[in-house]
Order: structure tokens, then sequence, then C-alpha cells
């Protein structure tokens, strides 16, 4: 096939099956925890890491990734010591690190043309190293919660009872907050800061209905994104089309689709129900 | 001498400055079964709290068997006051009950010998057939009877219980209770309850909490401590007065 001639596109489905996989591990912490807003204001706030490459004319990835990895851990202490201001400190930092980042990219000179690829993700930017380092922290992303799986499933069905059993609560939701960081930054060259958000939450949201267990949702959750990921960047490269939003746009087609899909059968099951009545 | 299990020395604590418990002492022989009464707002649950080392006391010393609680956490059961359901979260009644289990297999999958403890814990309170069943699936009853078997897997020496019989039927209550009293003597079983007339047929000792704590070994309940631990009721029932009219309504009907 054509597509697969390209290096560039080789890398992209690497790229997508390495963020298939921290997409489908940790969006399910993500949503179960009620960590939605919080991985959106990690996300955007990844981009005042994009705006110090820039400045410092430093690699952009491994950049974002030390940035993001301090952040978290900083976002991580204040959210734990201070549960009920969490959505107040989000708020303040996802706005402070777009702040950051737009500042520090007014200050470098020239012309950034690949600013919107980090915005909007795009299939060109991706390097062998970037490849490398992606693949490193989707290996740690999947290590950690394979290994801290039945305590991550303790402390999110009751992290009261979790401390009676000695669970150290607080240092998990501190993981899970690193691993999201790890996973906007595996997620940022393909699908954009901007759009990731939707790659943690739509598959969750289409795997769940037969989950039973955790470790289900995340089996379906990692298919569902591969498969977003892998028809978005065919999409892409026939149609010329930016890679984060033909991959999100394929995301929500399929949400509606599968949201249709439910409408009816239930109506279908409704008016069953009504035949036999009468 | 009886070994005691649980024992609270001068124990005070509250919540920002108000004071919700004040120099209390309590000591809970090993093997027996205490309830813990009184009204809402007294500080049973606090206590309870304290016991579990989940809070820090403001002053006192609290000991399980001798040692502070966070150090022999395996030794406690505990089944928290109104667990809600996390809707978001896919679990089966087998998962729930084995994070009792201590020290557990890393990874997605369970051990052989988890699974043996799971499904005796599920059998001791009757629920084994709804192992792989979604606790979305299952009644208020039965989720209760699935937190109990979560409590009782880790094969605690304590067991702690924060209202265990909220959503249970009556019938369902009894059963637990002739439960929880059989584990008489096999463990010492603390039970915050409001359901005092079913726990009174299996206590060793009563506990009555409002701030400060009473201790009396009398099971029966009369309705003068009823009306001491919980107040005295002052204004006339409407339901009383209800029923006397009843007579007086049928007499001018006969008229």
């Amino acid at each position: 096939m054509e597509i697969f001639q390209f290096s560039f596109m080789q890398h992209a489905f690497v790229a997508a099956l390495l963020l298939s996989i921290a997409c489908g591990f940790i969006g399910p912490l993500v949503v179960i925890n009620r960590q939605v807003f919080l991985a959106g204001g990690m996300a955007h706030a990844a981009f005042g890491g994009v705006g110090l490459a820039f400045f410092f004319s430093l690699p952009v990835l491994p950049t974002v990734f030390v940035y993001t990895f301090f952040l978290s851990l900083v976002f991580g202490l204040l959210v734990v010591n201070q549960r009920e201001l969490s959505e107040t400190i989000v708020g303040i930092i996802w706005a402070g690190g777009m702040a950051l980042g737009i500042i520090l990219l007014d200050l470098t000179p020239g012309y950034k043309t690949e600013l919107t690829s980090y915005l909007f993700g795009s299939i060109l930017t991706l390097s062998k190293s970037d490849l490398s380092l992606a693949c490193v922290l989707d290996f740690l992303l999947v290590g950690t919660i394979w290994w801290k799986y039945k305590e991550f499933v303790t402390i999110s069905f009751d992290s009261e009872y979790a401390k009676t059993l000695g669970i150290k609560v607080n240092n998990c939701f501190l993981i899970l907050i690193v691993l999201a960081g790890f996973s906007v930054v595996i997620l940022m060259q393909l699908v954009g800061i901007v759009l990731l958000i939707s790659l943690l939450t739509i598959p969750v949201y289409l795997a769940k209905p037969k989950s039973d267990t955790l470790y289900k949702m995340i089996f379906k959750s990692t298919l569902w994104s591969l498969f977003f990921s892998y028809t978005g960047l065919f999409l892409s490269f026939y149609f010329n089309l930016n890679s984060g939003a033909a991959i999100i746009s394929v995301a929500i087609f399929s949400f509606l689709l599968v949201n249709l899909k439910r409408m009816l059968l239930n109506k279908e099951s409704k008016t069953v129900f009504v035949d036999g009545q009468l | 001498m009886q070994k005691i299990a649980i024992s609270l020395k001068n124990v005070s604590f509250g919540y920002s400055k108000t004071r919700v418990l004040d120099r209390v002492n309590l000591s809970i022989p090993q093997g027996e079964f205490w309830a813990l009464i009184g009204p809402n707002g007294g500080g049973k649950t606090t206590l309870l709290k304290l016991i579990l080392g989940l809070l820090k006391p403001w002053e006192g010393e609290i000991k399980v068997f001798g040692k502070p609680a966070k150090e022999i956490a395996t030794k406690i059961g505990y089944v928290p006051q109104q667990v809600r359901k996390n809707m978001l979260l896919p679990l089966t009644v087998f998962e729930l009950v084995s994070m009792g289990v201590r020290s557990q297999k890393r990874g997605f999958f369970y051990a052989s010998k988890t699974k043996e403890q799971v499904q005796e814990a599920l059998e001791k309170v009757g629920i084994s057939s709804l192992a792989s069943k979604s606790i979305l699936d299952i009644s208020g009853g039965q989720f209760q009877r699935a937190l109990v078997a979560r409590a009782l897997v880790g094969k605690p020496e304590i067991l702690i219980f924060d209202e265990p019989t909220a959503n249970v039927d009556p019938e369902g209550k009894v059963c637990l209770y002739e439960l929880l009293s059989s584990l008489k003597g096999e463990m010492t079983v603390v039970v915050v309850t409001h359901d005092l007339v079913i726990a009174s047929a299996s206590i060793d000792g009563l506990a009555v909490v409002n701030r400060q704590v009473r201790v009396s070994r009398e099971k029966e309940l009369s309705s003068q401590l009823l009306s001491l631990i919980y107040g005295k009721h002052t204004h006339a029932c409407a339901v009383d007065g209800f029923i006397q009219e009843i007579p007086k309504y049928f007499a001018s009907k006969v008229k």
C-alpha cells in the first residue's frame, strides 16, 4: 500500500499504536476517578513546555516531557492536599501554562511553523527519537498500571476504605496524575494538546456498557483508540487532513453512531414491551 | 485476665474547633461483641475512625491489641457507613470482596488462593452465586452483604461495622446479626447501630456515645435508658391523637 511507503507514515502508525495503548490504559482511570477536567488542564498547561522548547531552542518532546513531569508532580501535590479546591487549582494551572507558552513563543524570534502541529497534531513532525521516548513512556505507564492495578481499583471505589487497608491513597492519586502527564506527552504530537482530551474519554464511554471489570474496560478502550487513530491516519493521508482533527472526528462520529444505535435499540425494546402489554 | 482488644484512654477529638469526643475511655475485651449506640452527631463514626487510625486524636491514647491501629491494619476488618457505588467503575462482586484480601498477586488477575478465600467469604454471607455479577446489578441488601464479606475475607481479629444494616430488609438484619453473633469469640466485633432491639439479643457490652462514652453490660434496653440516650419525646404524636379520636368518631356515627 502506498501509505506505508513513506517513513513519516510508518512513524505515524507506530505512534498511533503507542497512543492507543496510553489512552486505553490511562483513560478509564481518569474517567472513573472523575479527573477528566484535571487531565484537560494538564494537557493545556503542557503548552508551557512547548513555549520553553521554542524559546531555548530545545527538542520539543523531551522538553515537554520534563516540564510535564514536574508540572504533574506540583499539580498532584496541590490537588491531593486540597481536594476541595482541586477544580480551582486545575483552572489556574490550565490558564497559567497556556499563558507561559504564549509569552515564551512571543519572545522567540522568527516564524513558528511547527506550532500548530503541537496544538492540533501532525504526522509530519514525528522523529525516531520522539517515538523512542513515547515507547519508554508507554512502557512505564502500562507497567505501573499493571503493577498497581488492584490499589487503583480499591482507591477508585472507596478511598477511605483503602486507607484502612494501609494503601497510601495520596501517593496512588499522585502516580495517577503523573501517568496522565505521560499520556499527554505521548498523545501531543499525533493528536495535539487541544484535542487529546477526547481520546482519553470517548473510548472509555464506548467501552463502558459491556465491561464488568476495569481491565476489560482498559482492553476495549485500547481497541477503540486503535480503531480511531488508524482510521484517522488513513483519512489524514488520503484527504490531506490534519491528523489530530481526523482522528478525533472518527472518534466523535463513532460516538454519535453508537449512541444512535443505543437509542434505536432502546426504542425497539420499549415498543416490544407495549406490544406485549396489548 | 481477659485480653483487651481495643482501648481508648482520655481520648478527645473534634473537627476544626468543635469538640466531638471529650475525654473518652473505653476498653473492649477480645472476642466480645459490642454495640455503639447514640444519637446522630454524637460521635460514633468519629470514634470508629479514631480506632481505625483514619483520624488522629487531639489528645489521649488509642491502642488496638496494645499497638496503634495503623501498625496492625491487617488485623482489622471494616465495613464503612453508606458506601456509594461509583457508577463509572465496572466492578464485580468478586472484585469488591477481593479488596479485603491482603498481599495480593500483582496485575489484572487473581491467584487461585484469593479466589477460594473470596468464595468462602461469599458463602458465609449467603451470596456465593453473585460472585460474577456487577455491583450495579445487585440490590442494596446484597451489596451490604458483599461489604460484610469483604471485611471477613482477610480473616481479621477485629471486625468493625458502621451501621451495617442500613439497606437490609428486616429478615436480612436478623440474619446479619446472627452471623455477627456467631463470630463472637472467634473475633472481636464492634457495631455502630440503631437496630437496638435486634442487636441487644447478641451483644456482650453496650457503649453509649454522645460526646462522652458510657459503658453498660446490661443487655436489656429499657425505655428509660433509650430516653436517656436519644432524649425524651415531649411533643404529642399526631398518630396518638388520631387513635384517641377514633372511638369518639365511631360513637358519633352510631348516634
